[in-house]
């Protein structure tokens, strides 16, 4: 197998905070990575630097081998790496169509063209309407992205994400704040949509991690504690001690 | 679009375009203005609207195209009318796409800041290179060449009635061409930096790019409708690219409603139409104009067009209960 994304010796403060020091990360072609740590451990973070929401303070982030540490956050999307967000971050006035339409129309290029009407480009509709029903809105077409339901505002965000075809998604908390069945929908949707995809995932919900995760990497006070499978990580004494532990136990 | 809706705007366009045959010469020459500064509007309404930046310096590009025609006309020999506003564009366009390059590093009250530092700066030049701009004297005396149509004959724009059928036309045009980009690609690409700009980054999206586009496109805009201005008047000074000409532009914009086309065009008639009214029966019409926006800001963010969008639904509302009603009583 092949990396197809690697973060270097990654550090990071905010204004004298070090938030990461030091963070060596691979990602294999095809794999469900899971990033695991507690609350600050510096994950979103480390999600913010390899999508390019902020420069890291210093080390450097490989994509199909190719540096991008220095490119900027929608040269990275176009390339194939695409996040999601924790906190729902969509474009609340406009439709579930019109959102998926967004990013899909981004994914083909065409996002400054003044000539050709969008309404008028059938194959992005039908593209939007099939991937609609992927995620369960097609009830929901005409919606405005603000007035969902919580868990479908979830399935947006993801669905943003999925529309662009990226190489390497990169989901954070996918299943936050969601009742357990949402949860188990949600679960089930990525398993279904990142067949080809590979995949790199925060999670705080331990069944979801050991539901999606092919390898996992545990963050610990800005740095990576172990990375290897579920049966390596969870048999690992510091983890236990760091983190797991607790968790399962509750 | 739906039935009624092209309905409306059919009435709207030969009402518009019927103006000279029911109106008087005064009368039309406010319709004149109502459609230049729609145009202005217009401009400011794609940025701040669509795009969700505020502009307090929008007059510096309607007044360099006011600036452009008037020079071109005075200077240039056998310069053409619509030659002049396409002059005018073009400068303006050049001068917005400048600022622009500055303007994409900024947003929120540092964009708007800048924004209005910018049209000072274009201010400040007009009123001191007194060569050029004659200063706050300003530029006058220019003739309005006929436009030569081939196998039609010239018209003459003296004629009020024809200046107000150029002025249709050519604000007609830019309008249908704003419409266009709203159904484009660039105008999703636009309304993604209203909603989110951050997020449409993360989904592969130039937003300085965006942003440099349609604040150039509405230069050009603004840029003509001040040509247009300069036509009608046959007089420019730096009135026309001051900061009170930017807030009568942010005024009408918010009068009328920025979320639809069509606003910016009912906030300059409300402004030319009732302003000229008060004028005439006290001197403190622009206090009530004031009392008037400020009653917008608070209870109608939509503006004017919101205002007939409620009635029309409301309406719509009592005519299907009664078919309700009517029904029930039947059965």
């Amino acid at each position: 197998m092949s990396v197809v994304l690697e973060a270097r010796n990654i550090k990071h403060s905010f204004s004298g905070l070090h938030v990461l020091m030091g963070v060596n990360l691979s990602v294999e072609r095809g794999e469900r990575h899971a990033i695991l740590g507690p609350n600050g451990a510096g994950k979103t973070t480390l999600f913010n630097l390899i999508t390019g929401g902020f420069k890291p303070s210093s080390g450097e982030i490989f994509f199909e081998k190719m540096n991008v540490t220095k490119k900027s956050i929608h040269e990275r999307a176009r390339e194939g790496l695409v996040r999601s967000f924790q906190i729902t971050n969509i474009f609340p006035k406009l439709t579930a169509f019109e959102t998926l339409r967004a990013s899909l129309l981004s994914r083909r290029n065409v996002r400054l063209n003044f000539l050709r009407h969008v309404n008028r480009m059938s194959a992005v509709k039908e593209e939007v309407e099939s991937l609609l029903e992927r995620l369960g809105l097609q009830d929901q077409r005409d919606v405005p992205a603000g007035e969902l339901a919580y868990g479908q505002q979830r399935a947006l965000e993801v669905g943003l994400a999925l529309a662009l075809s990226p190489k390497v998604l990169l989901l954070d908390e996918p299943t936050a704040g969601m009742t357990k069945d949402e949860t188990e929908k949600m679960v089930e949707l990525i398993i279904r949509a990142t067949q080809n995809i590979t995949l790199v995932i925060i999670e705080h919900d331990m069944n979801v991690v050991f539901m999606l995760a092919d390898r996992i990497s545990v963050l610990h006070f800005g740095r990576v504690l172990i990375c290897g499978t579920q049966q390596e990580v969870r048999s690992n004494p510091s983890v236990q001690e760091a983190y797991l532990g607790e968790e399962i136990e509750s | 679009m739906k039935k009624s809706g092209m309905t409306f705007l059919l009435i709207i366009i030969v009402l518009i375009f019927c103006v000279p045959w029911y109106m008087g010469i005064i009368k039309m020459r406010l319709m004149t203005e109502v459609l230049y500064y729609g145009l202005f509007a217009v401009s400011l309404g794609l940025v701040t609207g669509y795009g969700g930046k505020v502009s307090f310096g929008h007059a510096a590009y309607f007044g360099i195209g006011a600036y452009t025609t008037a020079l071109a006309l005075l200077h240039i020999q056998n310069m053409g009318v619509i030659s002049a506003l396409i002059l005018s564009g073009l400068v303006a366009g050049i001068l917005g796409a400048f600022f622009s390059i500055f303007l994409v590093r900024v947003s929120g009250t540092y964009y708007a800041m800048l924004t209005m530092a910018f049209g000072q700066l274009v201010y400040g030049v007009a009123l001191k290179w007194r060569s050029v701009t004659r200063g706050d004297d300003g530029l006058g005396g220019f003739a309005l060449p006929p436009i030569d149509i081939p196998f039609l004959g010239s018209i003459e724009l003296i004629k009020t009635s024809n200046l107000y059928w150029f002025t249709m036309a050519v604000v007609g045009l830019l309008y249908l061409v704003v419409w266009h980009i709203t159904r484009t690609s660039l105008g999703v690409s636009i309304i993604l930096l209203r909603e989110n700009e951050d997020r449409a980054k993360f989904i592969g999206h130039n937003t300085s790019s965006t942003r440099f586009m349609l604040f150039t496109i509405s230069s050009v805009l603004a840029g003509v409708s001040g040509g247009l201005f300069a036509l009608f008047q046959g007089f420019v000074s730096t009135g026309s690219l001051d900061i009170v000409k930017s807030l009568d532009c942010v005024i009408m914009l918010m009068i009328g409603g920025m979320n639809h086309l069509l606003g910016p065009l009912a906030g300059s008639l409300f402004i030319v139409f009732v302003g000229d009214w008060l004028s005439h029966l006290t001197h403190a019409w622009e206090f009530y104009i004031g009392i008037v926006f400020i009653a917008m800001m608070l209870f109608f963010r939509g503006g004017l067009v919101s205002i007939i969008q409620g009635l029309v639904n409301n309406l719509k509302a009592i005519r299907v209960r009664n078919v309700r009603i009517q029904e029930q009583v039947k059965s």
